[in-house]
């Protein structure tokens, strides 16, 4: 009996040394970086603003989208941002394939795309009169008319573009983009539409998907990590004495666990054989086989995800700061106050169908080591100035994230989103921040800590429908 | 007794290996976005016109000392980098962050908050970086990869670009001997990057935005206003190019028409200019010898033809350079993407800072974090031992793993590791990047990666 339980200690010893060694391997295969290559890119603000009239003809001024609009041959032209802040604004996005040929291997990818269109709309009209026309808040609707997301955040506009070994490409939200042909031959020239609103607030999601070609790519992730993103978000002031302001920064790769190049299996999302693998919906009794990409691994009987196809999104995101309305520190910003952005978008997404609520509790400290916390509520997007979280607008002073409160000009803010036990979505986040003096301004990555523990993101992807080969 | 002692010493194993394995699993690559034990940031400017804010926070719940270093990359009046440093110690409480502005330093008085320690001001006209490294009470380097940093880069006047630092992480489970020689070569701290990879608007290109939005161009006729299109102008056109050769070389031109005797194909008036600057893993600020390396360049046009520099660029202790002619030849596409690797002196790190022009003459600027890529290394059969070669493994053992493969993650070399790049030691061709023994001719091997910061006696 005792050799018996001194076996069985040793065993369970061996065994929690074995168990963790597993998880190391797996934990540290692969990892949400925004310097590292991945299979899933995330670019999580992605912003277009500006206002097209008729110029000439009989009804010039009138906001139109296509010159067709515009009678007596007047023009459908840019002349201004929707709610006349003086700037236009557009988000260039680029993005490489890192991809390397290899014996058969040609290197082309066949990459899927998503334009994620989290836009508010006012429940009447606009300002500008424009019906169900977007808005910022309440103020930009028509009196009595409130300004929220729509009941599935707003849709998905996709896209398929085909990149051959290390090609780079890039694209206007606003204007979309040409791709030129490659000397591969991987695709012949390809067009990217805009952004699917003249005044837009959203993401784009990019993945290595099946196939040689849209035509024949089933839309199923690619365990392969090989694409590289940045987006760079312009304000510009046309005229005299005119205006350019910039903030770029790096998009968030979620690297898939591994690099095998195989398709993931469809899952099983509903019904009793959630979390099975399948092949049609016959296969998922009272659920659907849906592609699904599992963002971290949920040990939990009847998750969508007990396997992981992808890395965990982090448990807590950190973000270094100035608290708002701390002075420029530069000789030549005397006077000028900071204020920092924060954009938090959801790891799990049903595209298309939108996404869940989640819960981001923040964990402030200044220079004194003093603690404080707020918590905010994060659905679809939530772009908000550090000194909103905690008070409502016109009060930001009192904010705990202002140096009114503070007393000192910098913090550190962790961000924790607070886990569900869902077995079909996950809580995690990601997010972007952008710092603005006037005049000058730029985005940048947040630092991560963690995974999210035990539980997984999932992101459900549109049933592939194959489309014919876009070209220009 | 002994079956509780037993049963102590199995639980004992268990606890300790989890120990050991949940420290050893705090390792991965060296990252822009995860705390660590030597945090660098590659570029520091305080020239008059531009300056540079730093912030720094401890993220661990336990006080972190750092040793810190500027390190000169100002050219001396023999056009060498003068490459010394200046180091000084902050301490930081629990999660304290703290910040300074490079060109006043930080003075324990004026500034609210517990105070890090004093940090002395750069010298006027510094152009260089800042290392960091985390060390205990007796000035010892320890691994408790708990510092992050970002800087902001200010002006010209209002205008800014803001980076992340670049961590390497520290190996916690024992194998950091803390001496003053910090060893970047994947077992002491994370090895240096084999790649660093740049996405860019290609230097002759309009810029995409500002070109469909802004001020593109200028009207060609005597007002010279500017404009985004021929609507714009009353009268002319707008001019969004420049004449390349002939009679009117660099004037504006909307077409052929302006260049007689040469073409509307120069430069766009609303341009991008993308600005690398690098700085060697390899430091000696011990004896405060500058680090020469060569880097070489791989690029790629939009449609994936392949460019390079026309010559490798040599640097000495810290480099910055703009990725347009005459160093790099004309892009034809509109974007291009470039690898920056090194030959002899060791791998780089490397940050952008984008710098985007209107045609009248507005700017602004914004920074990046290059991408890393490693290159991959084996392990030895049967064991955790990194290895090149079969040579490196010992009892038989045999080195396997997709050894020399470019990576991003381990998880491209399994069962290797993602790792720094490697050097050729000996033979014809030493000091060249290297994949294997067979690469670096007779006599030459190809040793595991490492670079090596050599700090100052404290």
């Amino acid at each position: 009996m005792a050799n018996r339980v001194r076996s069985t200690a040793l065993i369970c010893g061996v065994a929690v040394v074995a168990v963790l060694l597993l998880m190391v391997h797996r934990g540290q295969a692969q990892t949400v970086a925004s310097d590292r290559a991945a299979g899933y890119v995330v670019f999580p603000k992605v912003v277009v603003d500006v206002l097209k009239t008729c110029v000439g003809g009989t009804n010039g001024g009138t906001i139109c989208t296509t010159s067709v609009q515009c009678t007596g041959g007047g023009i459908c032209q840019i002349t201004d941002d929707t709610f006349h802040q003086g700037r236009r604004r557009d988000t260039l996005m680029q993005l490489t394939s890192t991809a390397v040929p290899s014996g058969t291997d040609t290197g082309c990818r066949v990459v899927e795309c998503f334009y994620l269109d989290t836009t508010k709309h006012c429940s009447n009209s606009n300002v500008n009169l424009t019906p169900n026309g977007p808005c910022r808040t309440n103020t930009d609707c028509l009196p009595g008319g409130t300004c929220a997301f729509r009941a599935d955040c707003g849709g998905e506009t996709n896209f398929w573009i085909v990149l051959s070994a290390n090609q780079p490409v890039g694209w206007s939200a606003n204007f979309g983009g040409i791709i030129p042909s490659d000397i591969d031959g991987c695709a012949l020239a390809q067009t990217i539409p805009a952004a699917p609103e003249p005044f837009f607030v959203g993401e784009v999601k990019c993945v290595e998907v099946d196939g040689t070609s849209p035509a024949d790519s089933t839309g199923t992730p690619l365990l392969a990590n090989e694409l590289k993103g940045e987006a760079t978000i312009y304000d510009v002031e046309p005229g005299s004495p005119g205006g350019v302001d910039v903030r770029g920064y790096n998009a968030i790769g979620v690297q898939a666990v591994t690099t095998s190049g195989d398709p993931i299996a469809t899952t099983c999302v509903g019904g009793s054989a959630q979390g099975d693998t399948c092949g049609a919906d016959a296969d998922c009794p009272g659920g659907a086989c849906e592609i699904a990409m599992c963002l971290g691994s949920d040990p939990d009987a009847g998750a969508v995800c007990p396997t992981a196809t992808h890395a965990s999104c982090p448990s807590t995101l950190i973000l270094d700061h100035f608290f708002d309305f701390a002075p420029d520190l530069s000789p030549g910003g005397s006077g000028l106050e900071v204020t920092t952005d924060l954009t938090l978008v959801p790891c799990s997404e049903n595209v298309g169908s939108g996404t869940s609520s989640t819960t981001a509790q923040f964990t402030v400290f200044n220079e004194f080591e003093q603690r404080f916390s707020a918590s905010l509520n994060v659905r679809c997007l939530r772009e908000i100035q550090l000194s909103d979280i905690d008070v409502l607008p016109g009060n930001e002073h009192a904010s705990i994230f202002s140096i009114y409160v503070q007393g000192t000009l910098t913090g550190q803010t962790r961000v924790r989103p607070v886990i569900g036990s869902e077995l079909d979505v996950g809580h995690g986040l990601l997010g972007v921040a952008e710092e603005f003096v006037a005049g000058g301004s730029d985005a940048f990555n947040l630092h991560y800590a963690g995974t999210t523990p035990a539980k997984s993101d999932v992101v459900i992807l549109p049933a592939a429908v194959i489309l014919p080969p876009i070209t220009p | 007794m002994r079956t509780t002692q037993c049963v102590r010493a199995g639980w004992l194993i268990g606890v300790l290996g989890a120990c050991m394995i949940v420290a050893g699993a705090a390792r991965a690559d060296v990252t822009t976005e995860r705390p660590g034990s030597i945090l660098i940031f590659p570029k520091v400017v305080a020239d008059g016109t531009r300056d540079t804010v730093i912030q720094i926070s401890n993220t661990g719940n336990v006080l972190d000392q750092a040793r810190c270093f500027y390190i000169n990359g100002q050219r001396g009046r023999n056009g060498i980098a003068q490459c010394n440093e200046t180091d000084f110690l902050i301490s930081l409480t629990k999660q304290q962050p703290t910040s300074w502005l490079a060109s006043t330093g930080r003075f324990p008085t004026g500034s609210a908050g517990l105070d890090p320690g004093l940090v002395p001001p750069v010298p006027i006209g510094f152009t260089g970086a800042l290392v960091c490294v985390e060390v205990d009470a007796s000035l010892s380097p320890v691994a408790m990869n708990a510092l992050k940093g970002e800087v902001t880069l200010e002006g010209p006047g209002a205008d800014l670009g803001k980076y992340n630092g670049i961590a390497f992480l520290g190996n916690t489970s024992g194998a950091n001997n803390g001496d003053n020689n910090l060893n970047l070569d994947g077992v002491e701290y994370n090895a240096c990057p084999a790649t660093s990879r740049v996405n860019l608007v290609t230097a002759a290109a309009p810029d995409p935005i500002i070109f469909g939005l802004g001020n593109a161009g200028v009207c060609i006729n005597n007002s010279a206003d500017p404009c985004t299109t021929d609507a714009d102008c009353t009268t002319g056109t707008c001019g969004r190019f420049t004449c390349a050769g002939g009679a009117n070389d660099g004037g504006v031109c909307a077409s052929g028409t302006e260049c007689p005797g040469g073409t509307c194909t120069g430069a766009a008036l609303a341009s991008v200019t993308t600005n690398v600057t690098v700085l060697p893993c390899n430091m000696d600020m011990n004896a405060q010898v500058p680090t020469a390396v060569r880097l070489n360049f791989q690029g790629f046009e939009g449609d994936e033809t392949p460019f390079s520099a026309s010559t490798s660029v040599p640097i000495s202790c810290w480099g910055n350079f703009n990725i347009a002619p005459p160093v790099f030849p004309v892009i034809p596409t509109e974007f291009g993407t470039l690898e920056i690797s090194s030959g002899a002196g060791g791998a780089v790190l490397a940050v952008i800072q984008t710098v985007h022009s209107d045609s009248i003459g507005n700017t602004a600027t914004a920074a990046l974090n290059a991408h890393m890529e490693g290159q991959c290394v084996g392990q030895c059969s049967g064991g955790s031992v990194r290895c090149v070669s079969d040579a490196d493994c010992t009892g038989g053992a045999t080195c396997i793993g997709t050894v020399g493969r470019a990576c991003t993650s381990n998880v491209d070399c399994t069962p290797g590791t993602c790792s720094g790049p490697r050097f050729c030691k000996g033979g014809p061709t030493a000091g060249r990047a290297c994949t294997d023994d067979s690469s670096c001719g007779s006599g030459g091997t190809c040793p595991l990666p490492s670079a090596v910061i050599r700090l100052p006696g404290a």
